[in-house]
């Protein structure tokens, strides 16, 4: 178990239904006793904070600002990814969980 | 007293009133009738020889008591020059005879001469017949007629050409005619006038004229309609002309002329061809031609009757300009004759004649005459089949006296029953598929065949087609050269038919005998009842699969489904053709019959082009309850490959749509299949003058009519400059859009853009092509069943996903009712905008949690968006047009009305922006 609490932001535009995915991420590693702070955002704000973040994922409707995030994300040494289409689809905390770890591996 | 014979008297006493004739608008005023039953009465009454009516439009008429000037008098103010009446002079000399004035040709000629003595300019007249039936020959009658008129002091010029002289070269063809300035091409070095100059204030006749290029048809179209014109090259000058076109073609008038053109044509007239003419003017031609030749010879000029008679009886598809050259052979050989024997005449003989002037001939008259006979036309081709009355023959010859009527007979017979057979398998095999065998048969024994096809096949009853013609014609063909040679073993008496066929067999005969004078004895009779008989039904494979064939074109299909039959031997791809203005429901009902006749197949295949049809199949089998499997963008190796397994009665449907479907892409190389991704946006370009007025109209009108599939078309009013019709705009356009169609009030000829004038596009016409155009440029995947099944599967999917996942995030959305809601304006979007499933599936989720936080908002009085759009957002960059607006408008208003909830410009555009972003 690690001493820090991983630190999660999901991208969307206007944070609509990232904050819902954001809730559902925690819920999920709450009941594996992961340790997981999850925020949602625009691509602004993780302009601002990008370095206190650990992964970034960004949702599907937003795909086109990939580019743009993983610049940021590599000037902070935050691996950006795209989150698991199916995972999104169904709001599956759990997946979405298992994707982060996956990156962290890496 | 009938309501007609109130009126009848009503125009007796109040005739005075009417000087210059009746009209049906008179009438219908002074009776309190509408105009279209006026017209009826008075055409009644003129049928029942009560009223006299003229010809020209309004139609007046008058009481046969007027006198006779009166009646083919058209009223002063009307009259062509300084009011003199229109009575048609004939002049009585050798120039302007012309074979069936009074018979034949009698009604054209009339309807001819009033067209181009209408007031004013005269009317356009379009001629139309078979090649040869002497349509430049009529123009020029006409001409000379209407300049002989004695009042007609001006003499008119008339100028004649043929079009497809210079068809190879367009520029020349069109130069020739409107005139040339100088430089407008290589080689036009010096202004040139053209035909339309020449004709000014007179007659202009060009024959072919379906050879012009639609561009030429255009500038015509202009020419007739306005009276302005250009020389080629020309671009600021207009010129003027005034004149009568008579224009003449050969071929089917509405496939080959532009409709604008077409229309222009207030007058078309059709030159009967020489079978349909009188005995008597077809002997008139004849003796005309031989004068004509005789005078060319300057010696004595004698024909035998037996070959006078061979020219009046003779098939003659190329018409009078065939008879003519017929009897210029046959004069040329005697003359020949005539010079080598030093005879003091010249005399037309059997050996003279052309072969197939000849076999019109019945046999008994050659019998002195002839040292040896010509046989049919086809004097290489050999018969396929031995020829019964030979076989005959040969059994008889080497029969012992003894054994004469009893083995023999039976031997006969068996020899009857083969040939019976062999006959039909024969025309089994060929078929229509196979033109070859026309070859085979005289054109006259043919010709009557086919057209008692026409006549018999709906009287016979049991299917009379194809397969017995080919039967009966290899038989009778056979039977006539037997007869010409004299020796004719009697055919053994055949037992008999079934009584239908027997009848029937009788009918034909009395056809043929009337028709080309084919005497057939009792027992050849029999042999056609036959023939008739035992042809096997059209289809007796009882299972396997049939495939369809359905295309758009007046004869794609028919034409593609011929090589393919002809190729397999078989009749087995089954063509429906779909003209283009045939709608999709009819084509659907014909199809639909089609199937339902063809009983006990195990599959239907049905191969289609584009469009509407890609879809049919599906609904045809939901209809019908039959399998059915449809393959879109046909192309020949897929039809053969698709005919060539079905023709396996075990092959299943799914082998024969797979092998269809293999053959599709397994021939197509690579780089011509198509590309899916950067299609260019439609465009329709409205123009008018102003670019404000019609154009605008146009424009808001097409916005209106589009159809949801048709979305992304967009639609542009523009300007044109009238004089130097200007496109440079569209040029712009064909960059960055492509140009479906121009609309509007302006021609613009723009290489490969059709263009519809407006006034067509309000009639049904254009807008069946305006939509036409539509549907076979539609991108592919837009319309709303494509072939692929995947996408579809995976656009479920995605919905199910998103309806799971928003029912997890949501607190006041139903995601079920939200699906209903958008999902088929959202698969507009999707097309349009090109999204990806990915894509599909964020912007609907994100659709999805924003409504259900507007919702909420409406609850609790906050405001939904607060935060939530950041004005540093970089799609603030991407602009919003109204046309994006439009688009979204349909699925926006639709959730606003469902949930009660408004979207504001601001969250419009940011969701627009978001979308096309992407």
């Amino acid at each position: 178990m690690m001493s820090e609490p991983i630190r999660l932001i999901i991208l969307c535009s206007w944070g609509a239904t990232s904050s819902q995915l954001a809730v559902q991420v925690e819920k999920a590693a709450q009941k594996r006793n992961i340790e997981l702070k999850a925020d949602a955002g625009g691509t602004g704000e993780f302009k601002k904070k990008a370095s206190e973040y650990d992964v970034a994922l960004l949702e599907p409707q937003v795909r086109h600002l990939k580019k743009e995030v993983t610049k940021i994300g590599d000037e902070n040494h935050v691996p950006v990814e795209l989150v698991d289409q199916r995972a999104f689809g169904l709001m599956d905390g759990d997946k979405v969980l298992d994707q982060v770890l996956a990156i962290l591996k890496k | 007293m009938q309501k007609i014979e109130q009126i009848y008297s009503t125009i007796q006493q109040q005739i005075n009133h009417w000087k210059d004739g009746l009209t049906a608008a008179d009438l219908a005023e002074s009776l309190h009738l509408d105009r279209s039953t006026a017209s009826r009465y008075l055409n009644e009454l003129t049928k029942s020889r009560k009223l006299i009516k003229s010809g020209g439009k309004p139609v007046r008429y008058w009481l046969p008591s007027q006198s006779n000037t009166a009646q083919a008098k058209i009223p002063a103010e009307d009259a062509p020059q300084s009011g003199r009446p229109l009575v048609i002079h004939f002049p009585d000399n050798a120039e302007t005879q012309y074979i069936g004035t009074d018979a034949s040709l009698k009604p054209i000629i009339e309807k001819g001469m009033a067209a181009l003595f209408y007031p004013e300019q005269g009317l356009h007249i379009l001629l139309s017949g078979e090649t040869g039936v002497g349509k430049s020959y009529f123009a020029e009658y006409l001409a000379k007629i209407a300049a002989a008129q004695p009042w007609n002091k001006k003499p008119a010029p008339f100028i004649t050409f043929n079009c497809a002289d210079y068809a190879q070269n367009p520029e020349l063809l069109m130069g020739h005619i409107f005139g040339i300035k100088k430089g407008a091409f290589t080689g036009a070095t010096a202004d040139e006038a053209g035909l339309v100059e020449q004709a000014n204030h007179g007659i202009l006749f060009l024959d072919e004229i379906h050879r012009l290029p639609p561009s030429g048809q255009e500038m015509l179209f202009y020419l007739i309609d306005k009276g302005l014109y250009r020389r080629l090259g020309e671009t600021s000058s207009i010129r003027h002309a005034k004149l009568i076109l008579i224009g003449a073609t050969t071929e089917n008038l509405e496939s080959t002329l532009l409709p604008t053109l077409l229309r222009r044509f207030s007058l078309k007239l059709s030159i009967p061809p020489l079978r349909e003419r009188t005995d008597a003017e077809r002997e008139d031609f004849l003796t005309h031609f031989l004068k004509q030749e005789a005078k060319k010879m300057k010696v004595p000029l004698l024909i035998e009757d037996h070959c006078r008679r061979a020219f009046l009886k003779y098939a003659c598809p190329g018409n009078i300009g065939q008879l003519k050259s017929d009897i210029q052979i046959s004069c040329a050989r005697a003359f020949m004759r005539h010079l080598q024997g030093g005879t003091a005449k010249v005399t037309i003989q059997s050996d003279d004649l052309p072969p197939h002037v000849l076999s019109s001939l019945p046999d008994n008259n050659m019998e002195n005459e002839a040292p040896h006979l010509v046989p049919s036309s086809n004097q290489n081709e050999k018969i396929p089949i031995q020829n019964i009355y030979s076989i005959l023959a040969s059994m008889e010859g080497k029969e012992s006296p003894s054994s004469r009527y009893t083995s023999s007979d039976q031997e006969m017979q068996l020899a009857v029953n083969h040939y019976l057979r062999e006959l039909q398998s024969l025309s089994e095999k060929r078929l229509e598929s196979e033109p070859g065998w026309v070859r085979f048969i005289d054109h006259d024994l043919l010709d009557a065949l086919r057209d008692s096809e026409f006549y018999f096949r709906d009287d016979f009853p049991f299917e009379y087609g194809t397969k017995q013609l080919i039967a009966i014609g290899l038989h009778l063909e056979a039977y006539r050269q037997q007869s010409k040679k004299g020796s004719r073993s009697p055919l053994p008496a055949v037992p008999h038919a079934e009584p239908v066929y027997r009848t029937a067999a009788g009918k034909l005969a009395d056809f043929l005998e009337k028709r080309i004078h084919l005497q057939l004895p009792n027992r050849e009779k029999e042999l056609l009842a036959h023939l008739m008989a035992s042809t096997l039904p059209e289809n007796k494979r009882d299972n396997g699969v049939l495939v369809y064939l359905i295309t758009h074109g007046r004869s794609t299909a028919s034409s593609m489904a011929e090589v393919t039959n002809y190729l397999l031997g078989s009749p087995v791809i089954r063509p429906v053709d779909m003209p283009l203005t045939e709608a999709t429901g009819v084509t659907y009902k014909k199809v639909r019959q089609l199937i339902t006749q063809q009983k006990g197949s195990s599959g239907i295949l049905m191969l289609v082009d584009i469009g509407s049809l890609v879809t049919m199949g599906d609904a045809l089998s939901r209809d019908l309850g039959i399998p059915i499997r449809t393959l879109a963008n046909v192309n020949l190796p897929m039809l053969i490959e698709a005919g060539r397994k079905s023709l396996i009665p075990d092959n299943s449907l799914e082998t024969v749509y797979n092998s269809a479907r293999s053959a599709f892409i397994a021939l197509a190389p690579k780089s011509q299949l198509p590309e899916h991704h950067g299609e260019k946006q439609r465009l329709i370009v409205t123009v008018c003058f102003t670019g404000e007025g019609t154009a605008q109209l146009l424009h808001d009108w097409l916005e209106e009519q589009l159809s949801a599939e048709d979305g992304d078309v967009a639609v542009r009013a523009i300007r044109v400059d009238p004089v130097s019709k200007d496109s440079t705009m569209l040029e712009t356009f064909r960059n960055q859009y492509r140009i479906i169609a121009v609309v509007g009030t302006v021609q613009v000829t723009f290489d490969d853009v059709p263009f519809i004038p407006a006034l067509e596009l309000l009639t049904d016409d254009g807008h069946t092509r305006l939509h036409k155009l539509l549907e076979v440029s539609r991108p592919v995947g837009t319309s709303a069943d494509s072939l692929e099944p995947d996408p579809v599967d995976g656009d479920q999917e995605l919905i199910k996903l998103a309806g799971t996942g928003l029912a997890k995030i949501t607190r006041f959305l139903n995601p079920l009712v939200f699906s209903r809601t958008i999902s088929s304006d959202f698969n507009r979007l999707k097309n349009l905008y090109q999204w990806d499933n990915e894509i599909v599936l964020g912007m609907w989720m994100h659709l999805g949690s924003l409504v259900d936080r507007m919702i909420q908002s409406g609850l609790t009085g906050s405001d939904p968006v607060d935060g939530l759009i950041t004005e540093e957002d970089k799609d603030n960059e991407i602009s919003v047009t109204q046309k994006d607006r439009d688009v979204w408008q349909p699925l926006l208003s639709q959730i606003e009305s469902i949930f009660s909830v408004s979207f504001t410009r601001r969250l419009t555009d940011a969701l627009i922006r978001l979308g096309k972003a992407q």
